[in-house]
C-alpha cells in the first residue's frame, strides 16, 4: 500500500549538531510502524518536522503527499501525541479536548466519546494537572483520536506507563492499525514495541539504520542459533564444531551452536549416539535484534534487511 | 478562522490564571482610581489647574500591570507547557492562531476595563469633590461629559492596547517572566521615572512610547499632571492612543512573524 507519511532527504541541524541527517522513510497504513533509536537519535525532531513544527534545512516531510502545514482541519487527518504534559494544568480534561475539538469544527460531544474510549470518563471534569502519568498519556491519546484521523503520530506514548498501561497502549495501537490507520510510534525502548510494531524504522544519530519488518529483523538477528542440553557436552561440542558451526558452552550441560540448522544438529547427534535431552532453536528478542542491528551499524551506515525498498 | 476563534475563546474561558488576571485588572482599575482620588488634596494656591478627569482614572497605573499578565499568559502559558505544539498541530496557519488570540483578548479586556474605569471614575469624582476639588475652582464633572466619556472609553482602549502589546511580546519572547518584565519595562517604568528624565527626553517618551496613550485621559491641556505635574500636551489625546495601538499592532506583527518562521 502507498505510504501516507514520508520523508525524503530530510535534514535538520541545530547549530553544529545534525539532528536529522538525510532521512528518507515511508510509513504505510494498516500496520504499527515503530520508530526506534536511542535517546537523541532524532526521533522527536523527525516528528516535529513531519508535523510542521520545525522547518527542515533540506529535504521534505510529507503527510499524504503534502506538507503538514497545508492541511485544513489537521486533526481530522493526523492525530499527534508529542508530550503528554502539554496542557494547562488547571483546565479539565474535557475542557482541554473541547478547545481542541472547536479548533477543527468537531462537535464537543466527540470529546466525551474519546474520553470513554480511553477510559477517562469518570475524571473528565477533573483538572488535568492532577492526573497521573498514565492518565495523561490516555488524555494525549484521546486528543490524538479526537478528529478520528487516519494517521497517528505518537512520540513515546508508553513512556512512564506502568505495565498495565503499556498493555493498554499496545492493544490500542494494534486496534487502530487494524482499522486501517497509519500508526507511527516512536520509542527508545525496543522491548515496549515487541508484540506491537509490525514494521520498524531504526535511526541513530539522525541517520536511517534500518527500515525493516519486525519478523525479518528478528529472523536475521537470530541467525541459526540452536541450544541443546546434553550430558555429553564435550563430544557434542567437538562434533558440532567439526561442521564449521560456532559452538559455545552455555552451561554445565548445555551447548549453543550458531550457523547450523536445528534439524542438522539433531541428525548429527543422533547418528553419533550422543544423548540429547533438549533441543531448541532460539529466537532473538526484539531488544536483542535491536542491539545486533545497532552493533552492526556502529559506523552508522544504513543497512537494508530484506526490505523490498532498498535504503540509501 | 471562525473555528480557531471559537477554540481560543474556549481556551480563555477555561484558563483560570488568565481569568484571575483579568479580574485583577478590573479591581485594580476601579479600586486604585477611587483610592488615589481619596488621597488627593487640592493645592489652594493654584486653584483649578488640576485635571480632575485624569485624577479619576489613576488606577490605570496598576491595572496596566495586571493587563500585561492577561495578555502575556494567553500565549506564554502555551509555550511553557508545550501546548503550543498541540495548538499548532491542530491549526492550519499560525497567523490565524495569533490573530484569534488577539481578537479574543480584545473582546474580554475592553469591556472589563470599560466597566472598571467607569465604576472607579464615579466614586473618584465624589471623593475628589470632598477633598476640595469643587466649584467654583473645579467644575463638577460627570461621567456623561464628552471629555469624561473620551477619557473613560479611551482608558479601556488603552488597556486593551497594552494587553495586545503583552501578547505580541509574549509571542516573541515565549517566556512568562521575560514577557512580564519586558511589558512592565515598556509600559510602567516610563510612567514611574518620567519626572527624573530631562524634559526633552521625557517629552519624546510621551510622544513615542506606549505611554503616549495616556494622553487620552487628559482633558486636553496637561498630559500627565496627575503623575508628574508638568504642564502641556506633548501629543494630542487620540494621537497618543493611536501611538499605543501602533505599538500593539507592530509587536503583534513581529510576533506573528516569529511564530511563523521559528521552530516551536
Amino acid at each position: 500500500m502507498e505510504a501516507v507519511v514520508e520523508t525524503s532527504g530530510l535534514t535538520k541541524r541545530f547549530g553544529r549538531t545534525v539532528a536529522v541527517d538525510d532521512l528518507s522513510i515511508a510509513v504505510r497504513p494498516g500496520v504499527v510502524t515503530g520508530f526506534v533509536g536511542p535517546n537523541g537519535a532524532g526521533k522527536t525532531t523527525t516528528m516535529h518536522l513531519l508535523l510542521g513544527l520545525a522547518t527542515p534545512d533540506a529535504g521534505e516531510a510529507l503527510v499524504r503527499g503534502r506538507p503538514f502545514r497545508t492541511i485544513e482541519r489537521p486533526l481530522t487527518v493526523v492525530g499527534a501525541l508529542l508530550d503528554a504534559r502539554a496542557f494547562h494544568p488547571s483546565r479539565s480534561a474535557r475542557s482541554h479536548l473541547c478547545w481542541l475539538a472547536r479548533s477543527n469544527g468537531i462537535p464537543p460531544g466527540r470529546a466525551d466519546e474519546v474520553l470513554r474510549l480511553v477510559g477517562l470518563s469518570k475524571v473528565a471534569r477533573r483538572r488535568a494537572g492532577a492526573f497521573s502519568t498514565g492518565m495523561r498519556q490516555r488524555l494525549g491519546i484521546a486528543a490524538a483520536l479526537l478528529g478520528d484521523p487516519p494517521i497517528l503520530i505518537l512520540d513515546e506514548p508508553t513512556i512512564g506507563l506502568d505495565p498495565e498501561g503499556i498493555q493498554w497502549m499496545r492493544e490500542t495501537l494494534r486496534g487502530l492499525a487494524a482499522e486501517g490507520r497509519t500508526v507511527f510510534v516512536s520509542s527508545h525502548h525496543m522491548g515496549e514495541l515487541e508484540d506491537t510494531a509490525d514494521h520498524l524504522v531504526v535511526i541513530g544519530r539522525g541517520r536511517l539504520l534500518a527500515d525493516v519488518s519486525v519478523s525479518e529483523l528478528i529472523e536475521r538477528a537470530s541467525g541459526e542459533r540452536v541450544e541443546i542440553r546434553t550430558p555429553d557436552t564435550q563430544e557434542a561440542m567437538a562434533l558440532l564444531a567439526s561442521t564449521g558451526a560456532t559452538v559455545v558452552s552455555s552451561g554445565r550441560d548445555s551447548v549453543e551452536a550458531h550457523g547450523i540448522a536445528a534439524h542438522r544438529v539433531a541428525e548429527l547427534l543422533v547418528s553419533r549416539r550422543i544423548r540429547l535431552e533438549e533441543l531448541r532453536s532460539s529466537r532473538a528478542s526484539l531488544e536483542e535484534a535491536y542491539f545486533w542491528l545497532t552493533r552492526d551499524a556502529a559506523d552508522h551506515s544504513a543497512v537494508s534487511v530484506g526490505a523490498e525498498r532498498s535504503v540509501a | 478562522m471562525t473555528r480557531t476563534l471559537h477554540s481560543e475563546w474556549t481556551k480563555l474561558r477555561t484558563q483560570r490564571g488568565t481569568l484571575v488576571a483579568l479580574l485583577a485588572t478590573g479591581v485594580l482599575m476601579a479600586g486604585f482610581s477611587a483610592f488615589f482620588a481619596s488621597e488627593q488634596q487640592t493645592d489652594t494656591r493654584f486653584p483649578g489647574d488640576d485635571d480632575v478627569i485624569q485624577m479619576g482614572l489613576m488606577g490605570v497605573a496598576f491595572a496596566e500591570l495586571a493587563v500585561v499578565v492577561v495578555g502575556a499568559s494567553l500565549i506564554t502559558s502555551e509555550f511553557a507547557t508545550g501546548m503550543m505544539r498541540t495548538t499548532l498541530t491542530a491549526t492550519q496557519g499560525r497567523a490565524r492562531v495569533l490573530a484569534s488570540k488577539a481578537i479574543v483578548l480584545c473582546i474580554v479586556v475592553f469591556p472589563v476595563a470599560l466597566v472598571a474605569a467607569a465604576v472607579g471614575f464615579v466614586p473618584a469624582q465624589s471623593l475628589l469633590r470632598a477633598n476640595g476639588y469643587a466649584p467654583p475652582a473645579y467644575a463638577e464633572v460627570s461621567l456623561t461629559d464628552p471629555t469624561a466619556i473620551r477619557a473613560v472609553v479611551g482608558t479601556a482602549l488603552l488597556l486593551t492596547a497594552y494587553a495586545v502589546i503583552a501578547l505580541g511580546l509574549g509571542t516573541i519572547l515565549r517566556h512568562s517572566g521575560a514577557t512580564i518584565a519586558a511589558g512592565v519595562g515598556v509600559l510602567f517604568l516610563p510612567l514611574l521615572f518620567l519626572g527624573t528624565f530631562p524634559a526633552t527626553f521625557a517629552r519624546r517618551m510621551e510622544q513615542l512610547t506606549p505611554l503616549a496613550g495616556m494622553a487620552i485621559q487628559s482633558r486636553g491641556d496637561r498630559m500627565l499632571s496627575a503623575f508628574d505635574g508638568r504642564a502641556g500636551m506633548p501629543i494630542q489625546p487620540w494621537q497618543g492612543l493611536a501611538v499605543a495601538f501602533a505599538w500593539a499592532l507592530g509587536l503583534l506583527v513581529l510576533g506573528g512573524l516569529a511564530l511563523r518562521y521559528r521552530d516551536v
